[in-house]
């Protein structure tokens, strides 16, 4: 071989043979790199995974198994059609290669677009990196607004504080236990308030000598378990809804014992948000702001959906587990990191596709190709496992 | 490599036919489609609920294979580049295996999400407008 005539040899190299190969250990110590990079994510999932299997299993119904799919196809198609541009450059096919590269980055697109129709879904439900499910800093900066009035409390794991702490004296089912402590599944109180008042309530209990006591019987702290922190008071709470029958009025004086200080508690309308969005049943009545009917009407559309169909937003589901938002917040970060491998993978296709078009390459001289088509192939790659570890399973 | 036979063997890197890439495609679908509908299966039932997490994780780890092997060349490539790849896949197994010794060490809720804090925090925004 003529070698020393090559036009495309770089004068450190013996040979194209050994350019090539050089331009190709060093994009796949690049990929390796890459594997560690993703690896570091995908061990977190391992870790959260085998910590909390429970929430993906709940967070699996917020993901469309139909995009992601299909996006999985898209990638595949994608890969096949770039690994065809490598054979086509391999044998000077110009054209066709160029077909090949122009399939592969609309493939790109597509996936794209796939991916901004998910996205933007759940960026509108404030769900980006979990946001939605942060608690907000005193200050009201580091982690953003929050968004929508949460509807916290988990009833299944209430009735096991219930049964801990509350029951020896209100009953297995809240119907009280005569001179122990009074019934609650008719109780008007309860009926009235919001779950946040009904726990600040139960945080600090009530004496027995308090003017507002009907029943004279005191009312320890957090019913006597001072273990308990704020969420579990709140599963609690929501168990106690689940014991709810009609409430009965036993004297008149009950309602006006409500002491609601400062602000009305959940339900709570800040201005930007999406009023349908709001959860509404636990909502204290009389602390709601004033609502027109026709918004009325479209927040009625939202009540019977709560319970018994699946809910379309994660932070509305009844079932929401207390890690959501990390669910969340590693979806994003998986798939959103490997969003950018796609985009900046479309840079270099059309990069690729300029310098093809320039006549650049040819059957000894086409490694930018195969290295790009490498980069191209393990974003595919990790896509594979991406897909049913998010999606499916 | 038989259509660049009539260049007298100058040239760099194994060709592979485009007949056989559509091949390797339609396998990685097909499997696709096998993942998504074995995921449909409620595997509790016959008390093996961990089945349908191998079965998926078996699939994808079949096709990345696949894509390994064929897409990027590693089959016709010098084995050291493959021993790159598999190194890197195995240093990743061993950060997770070492990652996954103290985990049932950790606490429940790791970073704090509590959706009650929240509400009572949007209880105070309204009170302070």
């Amino acid at each position: 071989m003529a070698e020393s005539h090559e036009l495309n040899l770089q004068h450190h190299y013996r040979d194209m043979a050994q350019q090539h190969d050089a331009a190709k250990l060093g994009i796949w110590l690049f990929l390796a790199t890459e594997v560690l990079l993703f690896g570091g994510l995908f061990c977190g999932y391992a870790i959260f995974r085998g910590n909390d299997p429970e929430l993906f299993k709940w967070g699996e119904q917020f993901l469309d198994e139909f995009w992601g799919g299909l996006n999985t196809a898209v990638l595949l198609i994608s890969s096949l059609t770039m690994a065809m541009a490598i054979t086509y450059v391999q044998l000077e096919r110009k054209r066709a290669a160029m077909i090949s590269l122009t399939v592969t980055l609309l493939c790109a697109c597509g996936f794209m677009v796939i991916k901004s129709i998910e996205y933007s879904h759940k960026f509108h439900e404030h769900l980006l990196g979990g946001l939605a499910f942060y608690q907000v800093s005193d200050h009201g900066e580091g982690h953003g607004e929050p968004t929508v009035a949460l509807e916290p409390g988990d009833a299944a794991a209430g009735k096991k504080w219930w049964d801990a702490a509350c029951r020896s004296c209100h009953g297995p089912n809240g119907e009280g236990v005569p001179g122990q402590g009074t019934a609650l599944n008719t109780s008007p109180y309860v009926h009235n308030h919001s779950d946040a008042e009904l726990v600040k309530f139960i945080e600090v209990g009530r004496t027995a000598s308090d003017e507002a006591s009907i029943t004279k019987l005191e009312m320890p702290a957090k019913g006597g378990n001072p273990m308990l922190k704020e969420q579990d008071l709140y599963d609690v709470v929501a168990y106690l809804r689940t014991l709810q029958t009609e409430p009965v009025e036993v004297g008149s004086h009950q309602v006006s014992e409500v002491k609601t200080t400062a602000a009305p508690a959940t339900g709570s309308l800040i201005d930007d948000i999406p009023r349908s969005t709001v959860p509404l049943a636990n909502s204290a009545p009389s602390g709601l702001a004033p609502i027109d009917d026709t918004e009325a009407e479209t927040m009625a559309v939202f009540l019977p959906a709560k319970k018994h169909e699946k809910p379309k937003v994660p932070q509305l589901a009844k079932d929401r587990p207390a890690n959501a938002h990390l669910f969340f917040g590693l979806y994003f970060m998986m798939t959103g990191l490997h969003g950018i491998h796609v985009i900046i993978g479309m840079l270099v296709i059309l990069w690729l596709m300029w310098r093809l078009q320039r006549g650049d390459f040819n059957k000894r001289y086409y490694a930018a190709v195969e290295c790009g088509g490498l980069y191209w192939h393990i974003v595919d790659v990790i896509w594979i496992f991406l897909f049913p570890l998010w999606y499916l399973i | 490599m038989s259509n660049a036979d009539q260049h007298h063997g100058d040239e760099i890197g194994h060709v592979i036919p485009i007949k056989f890439l559509v091949f390797i495609c339609g396998i990685l679908l097909f499997m696709t489609g096998v993942t998504v509908w074995v995921s449909w299966f409620d595997f509790t039932e016959i008390d093996m609920a961990e089945m349908g997490i191998i079965v998926a994780m078996a699939v994808a780890t079949v096709k990345a294979t696949l894509v390994g092997l064929y897409f990027m060349h590693l089959r016709w490539d010098r084995p050291f580049v493959g021993f790159i790849f598999v190194v890197s896949i195995i240093l990743v197994l061993l950060m997770c295996g070492l990652a996954f010794l103290d985990t049932n060490a950790y606490q429940e809720e790791i970073i704090p999400g509590d959706t009650a804090l929240v509400t009572e925090a949007l209880d105070k925004l309204k009170s302070d407008h």
